[in-house]
């Protein structure tokens, strides 16, 4: 699995963990991220159950086991947290900030040992090390209770599902040319984002915010501009369609 | 309960082998700069030198090698922490086929018994792949281990040739002891992953 620090600040640093060639086919390819600061880790959307040994493999070049504090799951889907039965058994005194409306769902994964923070509707902030992080909310994009993650020193959203792109194996890890990929994200954010009005609610609020680089869960990172040229594509864009509507 | 801690162990354990390997793969590409550096230094002395030419070469030979063992190591133990995952859930299906069994009437408990084999036969597999790459792995970190302490024993020669060096002698004697404590560093990697695998 392809490990790559994204951020390096002199506190802080941000790493992402995805690319995956051994993965199981028909397995959908996702990012994994890890924000570390003052030897603190958190994980954001940690991954499906069969991603777990190459990702604890991957997460252990950079932290001891002991110093994984907290889970961050964006929602409820299996790609981003059915690994959850596993950390139970090897992370002590953890916790999993999650949407307080999957609390339920996420237990049928298995947590004995990890504790569950719910996060309010309105959103709210997790601390690791010295660090603040955002909750920004992010509902019915695309689950009915979703979260995204705003790291306001580094300057970097995390913004789940949405950004999304679906490409082959082995694309570069960074969008290159806007307009050449806006197909591979067309698709997916018109069938899996179900509402026009949660999309313009998210765009107004994330526009509010200073955003470096913009990193989802699938696909492609958003740097800079690109960045804007991302949520000006996305407010135009009619969602909640399939083939069939 | 006791399986379900040996897979969570061993998991963790393979997961920490491939960790430590990734560190002791990029050393040995320190390794390699310095056999090279090495090898330019003993260039440059020419006949001052001339017995560590062969040495240098060799030096770099080893660092190459054991990149490319380390990489294979690094592969092995992610496929072997996977396994141990997939033993691990075989094992939490067959715990919870019991429980089934027991809540289940006599008369309806031959689908409950066909699967439990069938889990076991599983069960079995995944173990036996297991130790079959344990042991490819262990043979490959036993390899490493003799490449670094011959890579210490000719860092000793290296400095011992190197006092008729004239000029170049303390660049090549500098040049030894890095090249001696990478190594030092990469058996200690590999002492910790032997370790993680022997718990």
């Amino acid at each position: 699995m392809l490990a790559r620090v994204i951020f390096e600040g002199d506190h802080h640093q941000w790493i992402m963990f995805g690319r995956d060639p051994d993965r199981p086919e028909r397995i959908i390819d996702t990012n994994q991220y890890m924000v570390v600061s003052q030897g603190e880790a958190l994980l954001l959307d940690p991954g499906g159950v069969e991603l777990f040994a190459p990702m604890l493999a991957a997460v252990l070049k950079f932290v001891p086991l002991e110093k994984i504090r907290l889970l961050f799951a964006s929602h409820q889907d299996p790609d981003i947290i059915s690994s959850l039965g596993l950390w139970d058994q090897v992370l002590e005194g953890a916790r999993l900030y999650c949407p307080w409306l999957w609390e339920g769902f996420v237990r049928h994964f298995g947590m004995h040992n990890i504790e569950f923070e719910p996060i309010p509707d309105r959103g709210g902030s997790m601390k690791i090390g010295d660090l603040e992080l955002t909750l920004v909310p992010a509902h019915f994009l695309h689950a009915s209770g979703n979260f995204h993650v705003y790291d306001p020193r580094a300057k970097i959203l995390f913004s789940g599902d949405v950004g999304a792109s679906l490409e082959p194996s082995g694309a570069p890890l960074e969008v290159e040319d806007f307009e050449r990929h806006v197909p591979t994200m067309h698709t997916f954010h018109r069938r899996w984002m179900p509402s026009n009005e949660a999309k313009a609610a998210w765009i107004r609020r994330v526009s509010a915010l200073e955003i470096e680089l913009m990193v989802p869960q699938h696909g492609r990172l958003f740097r800079g501009a690109d960045v804007k040229r991302f949520l000006t594509w996305f407010d135009a864009l009619e969602v909640g369609i399939s083939d069939d509507t | 309960m006791t399986q379900r801690v040996d897979h969570t162990q061993l998991t963790v354990a393979a997961a920490h082998v491939a960790a430590e390997l990734h560190h002791a793969e990029q050393i040995a590409g320190r390794l390699t700069l310095s056999a090279k550096n090495a090898a330019a230094i003993v260039l440059r002395a020419g006949s001052q030198a001339a017995g560590l030419s062969v040495i240098s070469h060799f030096y770099d030979e080893l660092a190459t090698e054991t990149i490319k063992l380390s990489q294979t190591i690094h592969q092995r133990a992610v496929e072997l922490s996977t396994i141990a995952v997939a033993e691990w859930r075989t094992s939490a299906a067959l715990t919870r086929l019991g429980i089934a069994h027991a809540k289940t009437d006599p008369e309806h408990r031959a689908t409950i018994d066909r699967l439990t084999a069938n889990s076991r036969e599983e069960l079995e597999q995944t173990e036996h792949r297991f130790q079959h790459l344990l042991m490819a792995l262990q043979n490959n970190l036993d390899t490493i281990q003799q490449h670094m302490r011959a890579v210490d024993v000719i860092a000793v020669t290296s400095r011992l040739e190197a006092q008729h060096a004239g000029d170049f002698r303390d660049g090549l004697i500098q040049m030894a002891n890095l090249i001696q404590k990478q190594a030092n560093d990469i058996k200690g990697h590999v002492s910790r992953s032997l370790r993680w695998l022997s718990q």
